[in-house]
């Protein structure tokens, strides 16, 4: 596989393109929340995986489009990656290992790094004014000094379109495509060389949408950023990336160059989610027979909790009790891109059955 | 005005809406004059530039705006079912909220509480609406999690909002707001933090309540392809305007309005050649009150095809059932907008009175 992309598995001495190529490193990251339960016979503690051995490579300049479904994992992954929640594995950012690293080097490594968070009213603090919201990480990391300040806050608003009169305003009284820019402006103060974009487009209209997504792609072209994309409007991430990881249930399921994958896309989830885009065509909106997206197998396995074998086994059309038993792992395709999925050259081929269970 | 097409009674009218917003000693207008119904049983979806004053428009209807700070249109109204909701008395209101209207915000965060798990926010709602037992009420719950796909129902009705995924904390909303069967349902982008086969599985759901229970649906969204899922009727909304308003089907088929027909064309294509960049909407500043001052139509300073007239006069929009407020749409429609412009896109008009 003469992959930039992917996998390069568990060795990166024998990868090419490992090392310098790379900016973001991920091995085996696993995420795992846990809560004490009240009970009636006293507190227990309950552990989830919302993140289970993710890997991935994000080159230099390159974005890497993250996708899946609502609750996978995605934004957990992000904060991971940026060393804001606690995590298993390995996180290299330019060769240096960021798990677990605090104190002053990890403040130093923050202006390198940023994230834009999915919910900006979450991440904005109501009780400052746009200017002094933008000026924080500006003073904070004294990227500018006396007005050099303010005009820096100009910039970067002009930057995502926001007229400087927004300065005075607080985010209560912004539209919610203005405050997703505010903290997009914030984000870019620092200059930084990586950025995690959560959802930064879903609450903008496709105008100013595809404003952001121009501009996220100008600022890569001339100030060399590296963006792992978070999103769920496939348009956009075809848009934007050039490589794509789709998650599942805490698990990467399918990962390689985006045209590839648009173009023929291998694993069962993958394929209901391209299949699931609603056309912007009332004409084409005639609801075809959607294969993968079936509809009576989705709300099957939600009741349970995933205890073995593959993570879509509840909702694939081509469940097998391989696929039951044994977890899939994330391996190339002959299709040239890595894949987690047992069936994945019959589906390639276009032999695979719809099952009920394998002989 | 509209014949055959409008046979079903409004159930909400919303009629000349102007909203200012005070701040200091300043008032600034945000909604100039804004009319969108909705008949009972119909879908209605608002699309619009971010910042055009949907949300707005949204907050009126439930009376949501800070008293203080907030002036209506001296001819503005708001009628629901017979009721002015305007001049509502707030206690009236608050018991039409969540009851007959319900409505599920933009912003997941600011609408769940805290300090609070989802089951303590979910079955009060369900038991008062529904006259259910407690444990009826959480077998409900449970029922009513699934059907928007949320996995694992039950452990998420014992968590607190912070610990579930944006999208899941957007379909309890939505599970609230549809769980009391509302008259009207104002969504405002319900859909938009969720991955598109959870989203296809909520909007059947949206669709089968329509359908069953003949709720009424206004639908914020900036995604033209939700729109042509999920709704019949659809207003087109830029800087506290609606600009153009139709059936969807015909919107979809000829878009008469310039801005219109930029919001389709910038949508990015899941197949074909992938543009170098995605078309925008010419360039300028691209929201924040384009200058009320000036006497013309709103979108002037963006559009291609803009001509003199267009600065010095403000474009009405007629209350026909497709309707289109551009001084050039016929003309525009009439060449597939390959008329030989123009002005723009600077302001400052020199020349060029191409029209006749
Ligand atoms: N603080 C937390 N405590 C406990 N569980 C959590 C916490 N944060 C997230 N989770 C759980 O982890 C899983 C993954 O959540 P995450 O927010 O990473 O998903 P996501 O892929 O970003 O989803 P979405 O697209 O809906 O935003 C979910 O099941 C969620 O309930
Ligand atoms: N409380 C307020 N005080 C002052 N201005 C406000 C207030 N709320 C909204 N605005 C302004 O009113 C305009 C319309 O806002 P609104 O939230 O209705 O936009 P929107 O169409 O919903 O946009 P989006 O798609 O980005 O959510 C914006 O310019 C916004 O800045
Ligand atoms: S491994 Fe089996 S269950 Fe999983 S996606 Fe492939 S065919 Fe479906
Ligand atoms: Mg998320
Ligand atoms: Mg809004």
């Amino acid at each position: 596989m003469a992959m930039s992309a992917g996998l390069q598995g568990e060795a990166p001495s024998d990868g090419v393109s490992s090392g310098t190529a790379s900016l973001l490193e991920v091995r085996h990251l696993s995420v795992t929340y846990t809560r004490r339960l009240a009970r009636n016979d006293g507190q227990t503690r309950e552990s989830r995986h919302a993140v289970r051995d993710v890997n991935f490579d994000v080159p230099r300049r390159e974005t890497l489009g993250l996708v899946g479904e609502s609750g996978s994992g995605k934004t957990s992954v992000g904060l991971a990656i940026l060393n804001l929640i606690a995590a298993a594995g390995s996180v290299r950012f330019d060769g240096q290992e960021i798990l677990g690293l605090h104190g002053a080097t990890m403040r130093q490594l923050r202006t390198r790094m940023q994230m834009v968070f999915q919910d900006p009213t979450a991440s904005l603090d109501p009780r400052m004014t746009v200017r002094r919201i933008v000026r924080m990480p500006i003073k904070a990391h004294r990227i500018a000094t006396g007005t050099g300040i303010d005009d820096l806050v100009a910039e970067v608003l002009n930057k995502v379109s926001l007229d400087t009169a927004v300065m005075s305003r607080y985010p209560h009284q912004l539209s919610g495509g203005q405050r997703q820019r505010v903290a997009i402006a914030r984000a870019l103060a620092t200059a930084p060389d990586f950025i995690v974009c959560d959802e930064i487009t879903s609450s903008l209209d496709v105008s100013v949408q595809a404003q952001v997504v121009n501009l996220l792609m100008d600022l890569q072209a001339d100030l060399g950023l590296t963006l792992l994309f978070i999103s769920h409007n496939l348009g956009i991430v075809r848009q934007v990336s050039g490589l794509i990881a789709v998650m599942y249930y805490g698990r990467v399921v399918e990962l390689g160059q985006s045209e590839q994958i648009y173009a023929n896309s291998l694993h069962p989830y993958t394929k209901a989610l391209l299949e699931a885009v609603p056309s912007p065509d009332p004409a084409l909106e005639t609801r075809p027979t959607r294969a993968y997206l079936r509809a009576d197998a989705t709300t099957a396995g939600l009741h349970k909790v995933w205890s073995g074998g593959c993570v879509y086994q509840d909702r694939c059309p081509f469940t097998t009790d391989l696929c039951r038993r044994v977890e899939p792992e994330l391996g190339a395709s002959a299709a040239g891109h890595s894949v987690a999925c047992h069936r994945v050259d019959e589906i390639r081929t276009g032999t695979a059955e719809c099952t009920e269970g394998d002989s | 005005m509209s014949e055959q097409e409008k046979v079903l009674a409004p159930l909400l009218e919303i009629n000349n809406l102007a909203v200012s917003f005070r701040s200091g000693r300043r008032t600034v207008p945000i909604i100039h004059g804004v009319s969108m119904r909705v008949a009972a049983g119909e879908r209605v979806g608002v699309i619009g530039e971010s910042g055009s004053g949907k949300t707005v428009t949204a907050l009126s209807v439930l009376g949501l705006h800070d008293k203080r700070r907030t002036r209506y249109g001296t001819v503005s109204a708001i009628e629901f079912g017979g009721t002015d909701l305007l001049r509502l008395p707030p206690k009236d209101m608050r018991k039409l909220r969540g009851g007959d209207i319900a409505m599920v915000f933009q912003d997941p965060a600011t609408s769940l509480n805290p300090v609070f798990t989802i089951a303590a926010q979910l079955l009060p709602v369900l038991r008062i609406h529904q006259n259910l037992s407690r444990r009826a009420a959480h077998e409900a719950a449970v029922a009513a999690l699934a059907a928007v796909e949320i996995r694992d129902p039950v452990r998420v009705l014992n968590s607190y909002p912070h610990e579930l995924s944006g999208g899941m904390r957007q379909r309890i909303l939505i599970a609230m707001a549809v769980a009391c069967r509302p008259r009207l349902l104002i969504a405002d982008e319900p859909t938009s933090a969720l991955d598109v086969t959870v989203q296809a599985t909520v909007l059947d759901l949206l669709s089968e309540l329509v359908t069953e229970s003949a709720m009424s649906l206004l639908l914020i969204t900036h995604d033209m392809g939700v729109i042509a899922r999920l709704c019949s009727y659809m207003y087109v909304m830029y800087a506290g305007r609606v600009v153009e308003q139709g059936p969807v089907k015909d919107l979809f088929q000829s878009s008469w309005h310039p801005y219109t027909r930029g919001l389709l064309q910038s949508t990015p294509r899941m197949n074909g050649p992938r543009p170098r960049r995605l078309a925008t909407l010419t360039a300028g500043q691209s929201d924040l009150q384009p200058d009320v001052s000036i006497t013309g139509c709103s979108f002037a300073s963006r559009c291609p095809y803009a001509i003199e007239r267009c600065y010095t006069e403000v474009p009405v929009l007629a209350s026909a059932h497709h309707a289109a407020s551009c001084h050039r749409w016929q003309e525009l429609v009439a060449s597939g907008f390959a008329v030989a412009n123009s002005l723009a896109p600077t302001p400052s008009a020199a020349g060029g009175q191409d029209s006749d």
